[in-house]
């Protein structure tokens, strides 16, 4: 199910993300393979959101994971090669779908304060202009940031620090009719 | 503000007014589109807030703002 490159390459992945001291993070494309994935996005297909917008804190849509989905990603394979990444088992975990589209956005706000934990995001976002922004990113209050990439199939792992905050950019008019869609599930 | 260029509508860039419910923004209330030359004052409180929408054009959306204290 995994892309074998990663299976059989755990060390060097889990070097690479922690070698990072800002932002531990590693992003690892094409992380699905193609069956698996295919799957995976007919799933995402079904899923109805639903839109919520709170001015000050946030616009977008949301839905639960699906259990299909779930079953997925808290499959044996998936949960020990993230074990294996982040060096910690997962006990406990938060998963939601977020759809995001023209004028949705999240902000910083001092209330979306998390504990120190990991963030897993798995990006199902087909074809997208990083002009029209969207980008997930990670700022620590020292005026540095990480911007994480927009590409389908593609597993994202951040170590949320404890000054860390995300927020996801405004997306544009220029993005009409398109879906920026991902998982994001904190641990 | 004191606006120093004019939008049209459909250029985007109107100032909005928020409702609010214990002093947390809910709903527009009040969308002002920028024209050249024409002021916008109001009350800043705990429980009122605005903010610029989106410009969707390349024209220039020029203001000047400030704000008095008593």
């Amino acid at each position: 199910m995994i892309n074998k490159y990663y299976l059989e390459n755990p060390k060097e992945i889990k070097a690479s993300f922690r070698e990072k001291k800002d932002f531990p993070c590693v992003v690892l494309f094409d992380f699905f393979e193609k069956d698996a994935y295919q799957l995976i996005e007919k799933e995402i297909s079904k899923v109805s959101f639903h839109y919520e917008k709170k001015p000050l804190f946030h616009s977008y849509s949301s839905a639960h994971f699906p259990i299909i989905l779930k079953k997925i990603f808290s499959s044996p394979e998936c949960a020990d090669f993230i074990t294996k990444i982040i060096g910690k088992k997962v006990t406990h975990s938060r998963a939601q779908i977020y759809y995001f589209s023209a004028r949705d956005y999240t902000l910083l706000n001092d209330s979306y304060k998390e504990k120190a934990g990991f963030d897993i995001i798995f990006d199902f976002t087909r074809i997208w202009d990083s002009s029209a922004g969207g980008q997930i990113m990670y700022v620590n209050g020292t005026g540095d940031a990480l911007k994480l990439p927009i590409q389908p199939n593609s597993l994202m792992i951040v170590r949320r620090q404890k000054n860390a905050q995300r927020f996801v950019k405004y997306v544009n008019h220029t993005s009409p009719k398109k879906k920026r869609v991902f998982l994001l599930m904190r641990i | 503000m004191l606006y120093l260029t004019t939008l049209e509508k459909k250029d985007g860039g109107a100032l909005g007014l928020y409702d609010s419910q214990k002093s947390v923004a809910t709903k527009i209330v009040k969308r002002i589109q920028p024209r050249r030359n024409s002021f916008v004052f109001f009350i800043v409180s705990k429980k009122s807030f605005h903010g610029v929408e989106e410009v969707l054009t390349d024209k220039k959306r020029v203001a000047l703002s400030g704000w008095l204290y008593d």
